[in-house]
């Protein structure tokens, strides 16, 4: 019995020996990915010959930080990343594993650079060859720009992380969706801000917001800067960063159709008096017309506009147009705040703000004169006037137009 | 040469010879039963293993007396050949009366007592429909483990195998004390199996086994029972492939799973299982004509299955289909074609195996901070793993209770019966097996995360969200299936002068639930807690009868006709997420019949057999995983009807007094014989792919086994104790399993009948006819009371390392380009052999 019993126990001793001694297996040695030439992303960049493409034979290293990633499906195998001298637009063998805010350590060393419909692209990475993620979430600050500001320099945007304020799609897309979920297709969308100025947005049916529709509201954009052969194209990285809720402003123009000069409010003082302000139109469109004259007559003529009442406004601005036949300064833009609305504006503190805007050089070519931003402004009592001099020196005439106050 | 005409002649050159006459062979018996080596291949393991399948069934026959089935054991499992095409869940094993079928997936799992071939050789096996005390039995058959410590013989064996097949080395001890004076019996086996790697590369093999059964009989009416065993199995496993494979490597057992660390071999596919099972029996002698046996039993342990996940990464695996060269027969990629071409000809195993040390290095350096851990509000920063090993887990908690009679009507009738009640849990969760280096794993599903908005949708469990995983931790799914199951059954059997028969009937009641552990982020509201019940009621009806012509010449027929309730592993759409069971759910009923002719003469023994079995209404699920989403997808069907009609036949002539030859010959039609309904879905969507979608699987074969197979053997028997026999073994009709979603009117919409692509995409394809050949010899001494034997067991003599004993089609498929994911095919092991030494004392 006794034989039994040890039999009996070595047995199952030994049946779990058997499997006990499953394999173990060493950590594989760490293995570094090396550093080589640091190069800033401007440097990468400038790697670009045009119309080749260049494969990246040695060890470069690239530092930056991710600026959009594949989180919604816009991009797939693709992320951007960005360091203080520009950014770069990176395209993968296979998901990236990168996220927003993570620093890395790009080795660039078997990727190729090359143009794809004039966007800049360091291609072929390897999402574990050629990556070091060194720290997480460095978020980086979006630049605040306008789209004028982008259409200067398409290039120079081409992968930045960038907001436009008191933009919203366009009237024709709005109940839309950001794109075509159920083909899988992509779309572009249009932002339009307050000087009209549109830009392309284009998003994948990948993206996991594709089917949502269109926010309908005024605010601020906040994506990727692309470029698609000639123009900008702009990439969400989430809809829930964009702020197009706001209440569509409030638009009040002085567009001078109706004939009037005064409709709306708007007074005209002339404290030297000879040179008035009258209506003008030109192939059916009314505008505002002031001139001394081949007279040359001598006088000063404000154009005033009824109070605006700016204290819930958040980001209130000004624009307008204007036309004249050669360069000259006869023309002032002021704004005060003390104003009667009915004596003379001497009466009244007037600041210049004729500088903030841009202005017809001649040839009667209408100029949009830009957006001022009134922020400074978030008053009950807010005049803007126009102030025409005219002196014996020159003949000066300007048409003004299109005159908005976005509350 | 048309080999069905060939197999067709056996029969009428054995029943030629069956006239003649001499005494029987019960020592042929023996000589199989030493034959009893485990001929799983692992090619076959890989095939069924895709088929979510665990087991075959020919271990059961392997000791058949019959020699058409026990020739189909030896020589024909190696093809994955079935019997009458049957799965196993038509065969009941049981041990000592306690079945041994696992209620989830209705089979018995023979790798659960893998090893202790000193025991379960001592079974007492039921061909088919036919009668049987101890339980209702299944259309297949049924089989009872004799495992009371009195079965076996009294005194010790040990024995040392060496195969090269899945393990190496196995050796073996058995004692059994026998009947003592103090009136205690104890029984022990014991065994080792193991090889550093198997006969396919990357494969590993570590098991142990252990078996102790002791009985003391308190008195003449009452004997008490114990029995408890196990086999804790290490293993690794081997891949099936597509054929682009094997060419570009040039080796039809090309194995993907495994790959170098450290310049070690290492596989990602590791089964490791040990289910002990404990049972308490109990013998009532009531009367000289009544017996009762009744036993409590528990079973309960782990099966584990380890497989490599990634996450935010290309895919790893060498034979997904974008890193082989023929992802690159575009016009235009000609390049990267012969790149790929010449990268994996060069059997560089950086491109042909896994990488493991890329993997260890990829996730050495993937910061993350993961925020609002486990739903804490904290946030946690580190390396957070790209690639892992998971184990996925199917825990089994199985009691009951178990109880027979027999009573002796009169000396012509028997009378039998007994109840069954089983109490089963089965826990199916993921474990973080290996982090590779890395310090977490987020349990959030990536492709639920880039798809929903709802950054809760991606969520594994929301009662614990953005979960941070570390090794050991259970994640992705957790949930339990729960079977109760009722069962009683009675029988009776009598015996005329010309005429035996039975008569048997059985009713079931079988209820069975999930019971969600983790609240899913896309199914909140039906994947946590527990489901609705479903409940079966089922019955059976078996009858038989023989025939006596004379003493020597007997006619059989077997019919039944049994409902069963559908099994729970197919019953639900998408069991790892949620608690949905697919629509309709109903009984399968099967109709079944055997005729059998049953010639015994001493010299020589013939049986033919014709059968019809029709199943109706089938339950059948299969799960796949969806490179492009990431995911399970689940293809369920219903309404399933499936067709098994054929005939057998074996013949054992003794030709001189030390010379026998067999004959066997199988031909059947096994196929679909319904349009079943499907429903598709995916783990991680809450979008229905399709559904209530009408499959023209009507006619199409069933793949899982060959329909035809036929072998002579010549065994010669020295009086001198030592025998030597070979076997010539031909196949034929094999057919690869089909995707039923080829077989819709989605798959062929966009064409017209005349386009070649239609027949491409609608035809089976039918692998190659093929053979094989073995050879087993032995020898017996026996020195003062000691006896020595030795066995030898060579399969393939002819090393063909061609034969494709089955396949499927991916359920993955392109309209457009059928060939872009062809079938997965495997191969026959090449030579194979298993010798073994064993001691009598």
């Amino acid at each position: 019995m006794k034989k039994l019993q040890l039999l009996t126990t070595s047995l199952f001793v030994s049946a779990l020996l058997f499997t006990s001694c499953t394999k173990e297996f060493d950590n594989p040695e760490p293995r570094t990915i090396p550093v080589g030439t640091v190069y800033t992303i401007a440097q990468v960049r400038a790697l670009y010959v045009p119309g080749e493409t260049v494969k990246i034979t040695e060890d470069i290293s690239v530092y930056g930080v991710v600026t959009a990633d594949e989180t919604t499906g816009n991009l797939y195998k693709e992320a951007y990343m960005q360091d203080a001298t520009g950014a770069l637009y990176l395209r993968f063998t296979s998901s990236t594993g990168l996220y927003i805010g993570d620093s890395i350590r790009v080795n660039i060393k078997g990727a190729k650079i090359f143009k794809y419909n004039q966007m800049l692209q360091l291609d072929s990475l390897h999402s574990d060859n050629n990556i070091v993620k060194i720290a997480t979430q460095k978020f980086r600050t979006p630049e605040v720009v306008t789209i004028a500001d982008l259409n200067a320099d398409i290039e120079g945007f081409q992968g930045k992380l960038i907001q436009i304020d008191n933009v919203k799609f366009v009237e024709r897309n709005l109940g839309l969706t950001y794109a075509d979920a159920e083909n899988k297709e992509s779309i572009s969308r249009f932002l339009e801000d307050l000087t009209l100025d549109q830009v392309e947005v284009r998003t994948s049916g990948y993206a996991n917001f594709a089917s949502d529709t269109l926010p309908a509201g005024n605010g601020s954009f906040i994506g990727i800067c692309g470029q698609y052969n000639a123009d900008l194209q702009l990439l969400i990285r989430n809809p829930n960063e964009l702020t197009l809720n706001g209440a569509a402003p409030i638009e009040i123009t002085k567009n001078f159709d109706d004939n009037s000069l005064t409709s709306g409010g708007w007074t005209t003082q002339y404290p030297i008096p000879n040179i008035p302000w009258t209506v003008a139109s030109f192939n059916g469109n009314y505008y505002g017309n002031i001139t001394n004259g081949s007279g040359k007559l001598v006088g000063e003529s404000w154009l005033i506009s009824p109070p605006f009442d700016l204290s819930n406004s958040l980001s209130p601005v000004l624009n307008f147009k204007t036309a004249t036949f050669a360069s000259n300064s006869a023309l002032k833009v002021m704004i005060s705040t003390n104003y009667d609305g009915v004596s003379l504006p001497a009466t009244a503190t007037w600041t210049d703000i004729t500088s903030s805007f841009s202005y017809s050089t001649g040839g009667w070519s209408w100029t949009n004169s830009g957006n001022f931003s009134l922020t400074s402004y978030i008053q009950p009592n807010v005049y803007i006037a126009f102030q025409f001099i005219g002196t014996a020196a020159s003949w000066d005439s300007w048409e003004v137009d299109n005159i908005k106050i976005i509350k | 040469m048309n080999f069905k005409k060939l197999g067709a002649s056996f029969v009428v050159v054995f029943a030629g010879i069956s006239a003649q006459a001499q005494t029987d062979s019960v020592k042929t018996d023996t000589i199989i039963a030493e034959r009893i080596v485990p001929t799983f291949s692992t090619t076959l393991d890989a095939l069924e293993d895709e088929n979510a399948e665990n087991q075959d069934v020919s271990g059961l026959l392997q000791s058949s007396r019959d020699v058409f089935n026990s020739t189909a054991g030896f020589n024909f499992s190696a093809a994955r050949y079935r019997i009458r095409g049957y799965d196993s869940e038509n065969y009941i094993t049981t041990m000592n009366g306690v079945t041994l079928n696992n209620p989830e997936t209705g089979r018995a799992i023979w790798a659960l007592w893998g090893g202790l071939n000193d025991v379960t050789r001592y079974q007492e096996t039921k061909n088919g429909i036919s009668a049987s005390s101890l339980t209702f039995g299944g259309i297949g058959g049924s089989s009872n483990i004799n495992a009371r410590p009195t079965a076996l013989r009294k005194g010790t064996n040990i024995s040392y195998g060496l195969a090269n097949r899945t393990y190496q080395h196995r050796v073996m001890l058995t004692h059994s004390t026998g009947m003592m004076s103090n009136g205690l019996a104890v029984a022990i086996s014991g065994s080792g199996r193991y090889s550093d790697e198997g006969y396919v590369d990357g494969t590993s093999f570590s098991g142990g086994s252990y078996f102790v059964s002791i009985e003391k009989k308190i008195n003449d009416k009452h004997s008490l029972g114990f029995v408890g065993f196990g086999a804790p199995t290490v293993q690794g496993r081997s891949s099936i492939t597509t054929q682009e494979t094997y060419t570009l490597t040039g080796n039809n057992y090309y194995n993907s799973y495994w790959g170098y660390q450290n310049g070690e071999k290492r596989n990602s596919r590791v089964r490791n299982t040990h289910q002990p099972y404990l049972m308490l029996n109990h013998y009532f002698d009531i009367s000289k004509k009544t017996h009762l046996t009744s036993s409590l039993y528990y079973t309960f342990g782990k099966s584990g299955n380890t497989r490599l996940n990634w996450n935010n990464t290309a895919d790893p695996r060498p034979e997904y289909w974008k890193n082989l060269p023929s992802a690159f027969e575009n016009p235009g990629d000609e390049a990267q074609f012969a790149q790929q071409t010449a990268l994996w000809e060069s059997q560089n195993p950086i491109t042909t195996q896994l990488d493991w040390d890329q993997f260890y290095f990829a996730n050495s350096k993937n910061l993350f901070t993961l925020e609002n851990v486990n739903g804490t509000g904290a946030s946690v920063t580190g390396n957070r793993a790209k690639y892992i090993i998971e184990e996925q887990r199917s825990d089994v908690y199985d009691y009951g209770f178990n109880t027979a009679v027999t009573h002796k009507l009169s000396e012509k009738l028997l009378l039998s019966g007994g109840a069954r009640v089983s109490i089963y849990k089965s826990e199916n969760f993921k474990v973080l097996n290996d982090l590779l280096g890395a310090e977490f794993w987020v349990d959030t599903d990536q492709f639920a995360e880039r798809d929903f908005k709802d950054p809760d949708a991606a969520q594994a469990d929301l009662n614990n969200p953005n979960k941070l995983v570390k090794e050991g931790d259970r994640f992705g799914y957790d949930y339990d299936i729960n079977i109760n199951t009722i069962n009683a059954f009675g029988q009776v059997e009598g015996t005329f002068s010309k005429i035996d028969w039975y008569a048997g009937f059985s009713v079931t009641q079988t209820s069975f639930w999930r019971t969600g552990n983790m609240k899913n982020g896309l199914f909140p509201a039906n994947s946590y807690g527990d489901s609705e019940k479903q409940n079966f009621f089922n019955y059976g009806a078996k009858a038989g009868v023989v025939y006596k012509l004379t003493g020597r010449h007997l006619i059989t027929a077997n019919g039944a006709y049994i409902t069963r309730a559908p099994l729970a592993r197919t019953a639900y759409l998408s069991p790892r997420t949620r608690d949905q069971v697919v629509d309709d759910l109903k009984n399968e009923k099967i109709l079944s019949g055997d005729l059998n002719y049953i010639v015994r003469y001493p010299k020589v023994k013939t049986r033919a057999t014709v059968f019809y079995t029709s199943i109706e209404d089938k339950t059948w699920s299969r799960s796949f995983y969806h490179d492009e989403l990431r995911t399970f997808v689940n293809y369920n069907m219903t309404g399933v009807d499936q067709l098994f009609v054929g005939m057998e036949f074996g013949a054992e002539v003794n030709l001189t007094s030390t010379i026998t030859a067999t004959g066997t010959f199988a031909s059947g039609d096994f196929t679909y014989n319904s349009r079943p309904t499907a429903t598709i879905i995916q783990d991680n969507s809450t979008k229905l792919l399709e559904e209530k979608k009408t499959i023209y699987l009507k006619n199409y074969k069933l793949g899982d086994s060959p329909q035809t197979a036929s072998s002579i053997g010549l065994r010669y028997r020295s009086p001198k104790y030592w025998f030597v026999g070979a076997d010539f073994n031909y196949f034929t009709d094999i057919y690869i399993q089909v995707n039923p979603d080829r077989r819709s009117e989605s798959a062929v919409s966009n064409l017209v009948n005349t386009d070649p692509q239609v027949q491409q995409i609608l035809e089976q394809t039918e692998l190659g006819d093929d053979y094989t050949i073995n050879f087993y010899a032995g020898k017996s001494w026996k020195i003062k009371q000691y006896f020595i034997r030795i066995n030898l067991n060579i399969n393939n003599v002819l090393n063909n390392k061609d034969f494709q004993t089955g396949g499927f089609e991916q359920l993955r498929y392109n309209k457009t380009n059928i060939d872009k994911f062809p079938p997965m095919v495997g191969y026959m092991l090449g030579r194979t052999y298993f010798a073994m030494v064993s001691f009598s004392f």
